[in-house]
């Protein structure tokens, strides 16, 4: 099995509707979804690596990227 | 270049100097075993964008790691460098280790501190350096959201205002073990006249929007950051002040998702301000380009300068076509508030810029009744400019309203 990947998808829609379905046909691709966020246009989630082009190639996406993790310093930390 | 390491650099015979040390791909975790197991060299994570002051360091720490980077700068002796050199190459953790070309200590104490102690001042340096102090305008009505570690809810210091919270990190509540998140809300939207001096916060009458995204060790994910974003533009704030990132090399393209986000967001009256990033070595003549996500061109990316208003050392720069500073705001020797019994904590970093701009951005929303993209142009348009390069400080140092 391919790994799984948690991944950001901007889509080109705000309307809640026609997010609703686009998350429906990337569920179909082979999404697991995390969450749809309809105010910034993004949806997010897990998939296998191997269909990470499929997902791109899903009508009214416009970009599939990988999460990156932040992080600040630890409390006692020092950064220089 | 290479590195020169001539006898007039040299640490003599076993006197501890600075070292890089390159970790293979995926090996950090070994490696950092490997340097204490070998050599005796311990370290802690870094990466970001608090500096502790000198206060609470731990002696027995001899550097940092910073994970994304696969890199740890440490303090080491030579006979410790001969031992882990002899364990480099391409089968093991530890890649390379080479000499640090730096002029200052790890957590050198700044040698005369510019401005008289805080504790004789009735409003912090920073506040007075934004004209935060004299202005008549609170952000009264303007909703401020603030994504980082979370909050003290209990500090005194906020006993009356209005906040409202919500966690994205699974597991955690909003209490902020960590400290970051109440520093960072302190001087967005604390007092300006707090029981006991000094005035702190810029967004006195700020409505309080605290998203938790980072976790109590201080880490992240990007969906737990959009999850905020949209919880806060869901709630009306205005502002939405991100004081957290991950490094970028030169040339590496911002985030497509977080850009056309943040254009949402502005397209909705929601300005998104983020700290540039503190990986920086200017000392070293070394200029981090803008960490994400403030290096999207639709998020205001803040730059952090000092009480004689130079740009701190470590404070990212401009380096690629896109992904600039935007303007600059009060990062070194920030007191703010801390989670008690501390209450107060005085820290650097271009996390501690940011939340003076968010708070501007709350005065000025107040103000002139702007949002969004109107909001963007107020504060760039009245900053205040500075003798010095537009890709180190943007637009200058932002400016309250009066």
């Amino acid at each position: 099995m391919a790994a799984q990947l948690e991944v950001l998808i901007s889509v080109d829609t705000d309307e809640p509707d026609e997010i609703s379905d686009i998350a429906a046909r990337l569920t179909a691709a082979g999404l697991d979804v995390s969450a749809v966020h309809d105010a910034i246009s993004v949806i997010t989630g897990k998939a296998d690596e191997n269909v990470i082009g499929a997902l791109q190639r899903v009508p009214g996406v416009v970009e599939v990227e990988r999460q990156r993790t932040v992080h600040v310093a630890p409390p006692g930390g020092d950064v220089q | 270049m290479t590195t020169a390491m001539g006898s007039a650099t040299q640490p003599a015979a076993n006197e501890p100097g600075r070292y890089l040390v390159l970790f293979a791909d995926d090996a950090v975790d070994e490696g950092a075993r490997t340097m204490t197991s070998v050599a005796g060299i311990k370290t802690v994570r870094g990466g970001d964008f608090a500096v502790q002051t000198h206060e609470e360091i731990d002696t027995d720490i001899d550097g940092v790691l910073w994970e994304d980077l696969g890199v740890a700068v440490v303090s080491a002796a030579t006979d410790q460098i001969d031992a882990l050199s002899g364990v480099t190459g391409s089968r093991g953790p530890i890649t390379i280790v080479e000499p640090e070309r730096t002029v200052y200590a790890l957590a050198l104490a700044a040698p005369d501190p510019p401005t008289t102690p805080a504790l004789d001042e009735p409003y912090t340096w920073g506040l007075r350096a934004v004209h935060a102090d004299t202005s008549t305008a609170t952000g009264a009505g303007v909703r401020v959201g603030v994504l980082d570690t979370g909050f003290d809810v209990d500090h005194p210091d906020f006993a009356d205002r209005t906040i409202v919270t919500k966690s994205f990190v699974d597991g955690e509540d909003i209490t902020d073990v960590h400290g970051h998140g109440t520093h960072v809300v302190g001087t967005a939207c604390g007092p300006r006249q707090p029981s006991q001096p000094p005035g702190y916060g810029v967004a006195s009458g700020a409505e309080i929007y605290v998203g938790k995204v980072l976790d109590n060790s201080g880490a992240g994910t990007d969906g737990s950051i959009l999850a905020g974003i949209a919880w806060a533009l869901q709630n009306g704030c205005a502002v939405v002040s991100m004081s957290l990132g991950a490094p970028v090399r030169p040339g590496q393209p911002h985030s497509v998702t977080f850009e056309r986000a943040a254009r949402r967001a502005l397209d909705k009256g929601c300005l998104i301000i983020a700290a540039a990033g503190n990986d920086s070595k200017r000392g070293d003549g070394m200029i981090a380009p803008v960490s994400h996500p403030a290096n999207c061109p639709s998020i205001m990316a803040v730059g952090a300068i000092d009480a004689e208003l130079t740009v701190a050392d470590f404070s990212s720069g401009t380096v690629d076509r896109t992904g600039a500073v935007d303007v600059v705001a009060p990062g070194v020797d920030v007191l703010s508030s801390w989670p008690m019994p501390q209450r107060v904590n005085t820290i650097s970093g271009t996390s501690m810029a940011t939340p003076h701009v968010s708070g501007v951005a709350a005065l000025s929303a107040e103000k002139y009744n702007s949002t969004g993209w109107a909001l963007w142009a107020r504060l760039t348009q009245s900053a205040m400019r500075l003798p010095l390069p537009s890709t180190d400080v943007g637009a200058g140092l932002v400016q309250a309203p009066e």
